[in-house]
């Protein structure tokens, strides 16, 4: 036997008779956050969704002039209105449009834009302006100051191992979990085992607290949740494709439909960084996209759940107008954001399509501020001061 | 308590102690070491530039993975124990403060080396060299500030986050010190060049000053202010005492920073010295940064990764990718390093490392690669037991695991032997115990602090 094997045998024995139930604080089913029973369900593209062969507007001459070599045929584009058009592989999301569960807004994003993905991504994350930086996420801060009862970090969940800087707030941030077996592992280090089960309470200080509190919170968390993710049977009208993405969704869905009380699900979907041969990447990115969001919605409304979900879309930004020479799009900034729910006050195309004449050095500007976006779901869905968490008044939308 | 002394200097002031720093301080005097450390950083050696590449780098899309590489390149300096620890603390500290990303390898090693040169010397040096840097130009869009179409993205992150900081200025200092960095530009390969053509030679007035300023008369108003040197007393406060600075104490620190004309080291020096240190609410209560966390490792617990990729995945994985900052801010640091999920990662790093299970973590994958297939990634590491055989060497007639607790932890009176004590007495064999005691440490809380 070598070492690595042995040592590995023994660890897991030690752990074996250490194997006592886990003290686990207990969760309080009766104490709910107050949003009404409401939950969003963030979805990012990272790496800047080409927005104009997303929705497209195709009945714009400019828009086949700039892009000689990668406008979308009419084949490929699913008409919704007699200006736009969503791409072909977006069929789930026209069936939404055409049940009235899908809005679509056009041209949101920030003064100042960057282009750089990480600069973008951040501040979209933090709903800092352009120039201006935060440390903790709006979805952090709504946990600390919007969300009444949440205090368990599970009320906030983002399907991965890293927790994205949205869900991060001063000293309570949302929690990451992609595997609930993997997070459970983590716990079964012997020594990690027995300091959760034998917490002493109140003997630590500062940051040494911290820590004990946010590895018993954990512990707490992964119990919580893992019990809620043992399988249930629920109708599933329409099965889930098999991409990273869709088994993110369904994860999600599996733990709304258990009544998890989670305010917030947060799910990414990367790769649209299309700057050389955007049709087959994106193709393939959004038939995902589209699928993925096709049997999540269908689930949930089969299961009664479509009602009080409001799923957004977003990117961090849009792309060039114009094509780049190698049948590509560069990094550009206003971008449209899809806003998907059984519950919209206002569905469809929600304003204007851009006006591709109109540009700022060579991208669309914005007319609608995502952070606007942000205080509508704020106030209006999660039922939040949008205030405390934005910092200042932004203007309201109606989509919800 | 003077050794305990020694060891928080090590830890904060470098990356914690090698076994033989360990043998040498742990009958030597504190000033002995202090005097040693400030000794060693004097010393100063660029890192080597790697091959430019292609000039169209600096223009077009960023080249991620080789850009990174630098990152690993920088770890391995810092886990070097003939590198002077402090020193890379130190250009740690001002990566963090003049956060950048470069846009090609060979910047950002010029940038690490621009920081390096200056860290422990005149701030007024250092601002000017960073305002020259031309990954810093270009990351704050100096490059487009011209006369007629100023660009004020420099002149707003020098007032708010490198010297006065939020509040201190107004919308129109701001507008002023854009005009006069005009012109201030870089090459495509990365020299600083001033373009007098572009640059605003007309008046400015700046904090209510008149006169046809320049960067540098900028800079030097700038220092006459004692609240940059207060300001930068706060932060090196926040960084290397505690999370909760001294006003009284800060006060008195950035009056004789701004006496000695900013001199950088002989402040670091006064914030080494200062008794704040051993107050209990600062005594093992900085969390490590990731950075901190491996580099302590790899310098002084035998722990080596052969491959650039997995330094930079550990790094990615832990919230902290060299050269590449959340944003100009830098890192936030402290409690902001911790949820959930890192957490249980950190604690089991030993654990993954020492019985090659593999890390078990998807991390976010890079905007660019195709988002089909997230892969659990697995990290190389190895570890050299014969590092801790050393510590432990010296001392037959003490019990291992209490030289090893009081080697790897902040307070070695407060170790949950109870936690411990069932996974290393499993053990006989003095070798797997010697493992298994590694595991132990590292699978504490407190080993996440210093």
């Amino acid at each position: 036997m070598n070492r690595r094997k042995f040592l590995q045998q023994s660890i897991l024995a030690a752990a074996g008779t250490l194997f006592a139930p886990l003290f686990v604080r207990a969760i309080d089913g009766a104490r709910r956050p107050n949003a009404g029973g409401k939950r969003l369900v963030v979805v990012q593209l990272s790496g800047g969704n080409d927005g104009l062969n997303t929705v497209v507007p195709f009945a714009d001459d400019l828009y086949h002039r700039l892009r000689p070599n990668i406008a979308l045929p009419t084949e490929k584009l699913l008409r919704l209105d007699d200006r736009q058009a969503l791409h072909v592989q977006l069929a789930a999301l026209k069936g939404l449009y055409d049940e009235g569960h899908l809005a679509v807004l056009n041209s949101v994003g920030y003064p100042d834009p960057d282009r750089s993905h990480f600069r973008s991504m951040d501040i979209w994350h933090t709903a800092s302006a352009a120039d201006e930086y935060l440390s903790t996420g709006w979805l952090g801060r709504y946990l600390e100051s919007g969300c009444t009862g949440c205090d368990n970090p599970h009320h906030a969940i983002e399907a991965d191992d890293v927790l994205s800087t949205a869900l991060k707030g001063h000293v309570r941030s949302g929690f990451a979990i992609s595997d609930p077996a993997r997070l459970r592992r983590g716990l079964q280090n012997p020594v990690v085992q027995h300091l959760v089960e034998h917490h002493h309470g109140h003997e630590h200080e500062g940051n040494t607290a911290y820590l004990y509190k946010t590895l018993l919170d954990t512990a707490s968390s992964v119990e919580y949740l893992a019990e809620k993710l043992r399988p249930k049977s629920r109708v599933l009208p329409s099965p889930y494709p098999n991409s990273f993405f869709a088994k993110d969704l369904r994860q999600v869905a599996d733990l709304i439909a258990a009544d998890c009380n989670a305010r917030v699900y947060y799910v990414s979907l990367p790769g649209f960084d299309t700057h050389a041969n955007q049709h087959a990447r994106q193709d393939k990115l959004l038939g995902q996209l589209g699928q993925g969001l096709g049997a999540f919605v269908a689930d949930l409304k089969a299961n009664g759940f479509l009602d009080d979900t409001l799923v957004m879309v977003f990117s961090e930004f849009g792309r060039r107008v114009a094509e780049n020479g190698s049948k590509g799009t560069d990094h550009g900034a206003a971008n449209n954001l899809f806003l998907i729910g059984g519950a919209l006050r206002r569905q469809g195309i929600l304003n204007p399509a851009p006006d591709l004449a109109v540009l700022d050095k060579g991208d669309l500007p914005y007319q609608v501020d995502f952070r606007s976006v942000y205080a509508t779901i704020l106030r209006n869905w999660l039922g939040a001061d949008d205030r405390a968490v934005l910092g200042h008044p932004m203007e309201l939308l109606d989509f919800v | 308590m003077s050794f305990q002394r020694t060891q928080q200097l090590f830890a904060r002031f470098g990356f914690g102690m090698t076994p033989a720093e360990y043998h040498r301080w742990r009958k030597g005097r504190f000033e002995d070491a202090l005097d040693d450390l400030f000794k060693g950083a004097r010393r100063c050696t660029d890192m080597a530039l790697p091959d430019p590449g292609p000039a169209t780098m600096m223009d077009g899309e960023m080249e991620q993975k080789p850009l990174y590489m630098a990152g690993p390149q920088w770890m391995r300096r810092m886990a070097d124990p003939t590198a002077s620890p402090l020193l890379e603390k130190m250009t740690l500290f001002w990566h963090g403060h003049f956060a950048c990303e470069p846009r090609a390898p060979f910047l950002a090693v010029a940038y690490c080396n621009t920081l390096r040169k200056n860290a422990l010397g005149s701030f007024r040096e250092l601002l000017l060299a960073v305002a020259k840097d031309a990954s810093m130009i270009r990351y704050l869009n100096n490059q487009q500030n011209r006369k007629n179409s100023p660009n004020e993205n420099f002149a707003r992150e020098l007032l708010e986050l490198f010297t006065l900081g939020h509040g201190h200025y107004s919308e129109t200092d701001i507008k002023e010190v854009a005009r006069a960095f005009t012109g201030w530009s870089s090459t495509k390969g990365g020299e600083f060049v001033f373009r007098e053509k572009l640059h605003d030679d007309g008046e400015k007035t700046f904090l209510g000053r008149t006169g046809k300023w320049k960067g540098e008369d900028i800079v030097d108003i700038l220092l006459e202010k004692k609240r940059t040197a207060e300001f930068l007393t706060t932060k090196l406060w926040r960084f290397f005492v505690g999370e909760t600075p001294d006003p009284v104490a800060v006060a008195e620190l950035s009056g004789k920073f701004y006496a000695s004309g900013y001199d950088i080291g002989r402040l670091v020096r006064d914030l080494a010295e200062h008794p704040a240190l051993q107050r209990p609410e600062n005594v093992g209560d900085h969390i490590k940064s990731p950075v901190e966390l491996i580099v302590g490792l790899m310098r002084n617990a035998g722990f080596g990764f052969p491959d650039d990729q997995s330094l930079l995945f550990l790094q990615r994985a832990f919230g902290q990718v060299l050269f590449a900052p959340p944003n100009v801010a830098g890192w936030p640091g402290g409690k902001n390093w911790i949820d959930n999920s890192s957490l249980l990662q950190r604690l089991n790093l030993g654990a993954a490392l020492c019985l090659a299970s593999g890390l078990d973590i998807r991390i976010k994958e890079e905007f660019e690669s195709p988002g089909a297939s997230p892969q659990l990634k697995r990290v190389e590491a190895s570890v050299d037991l014969s590092v801790l055989r050393g510590l432990l060497s010296p001392y037959p007639t003490e019990t291992p695991e209490e030289v090893m607790a009081d080697f790897f932890l902040p307070d070695a009176k407060a170790v949950r032997w109870d936690a411990l004590r069932p996974v290393i007495d499993r053990e006989t064999d003095p070798e797997r115990r010697l493992i298994l005691t590694v595991i132990g440490f590292m699978s504490l809380p407190e080993f996440q602090l210093t």
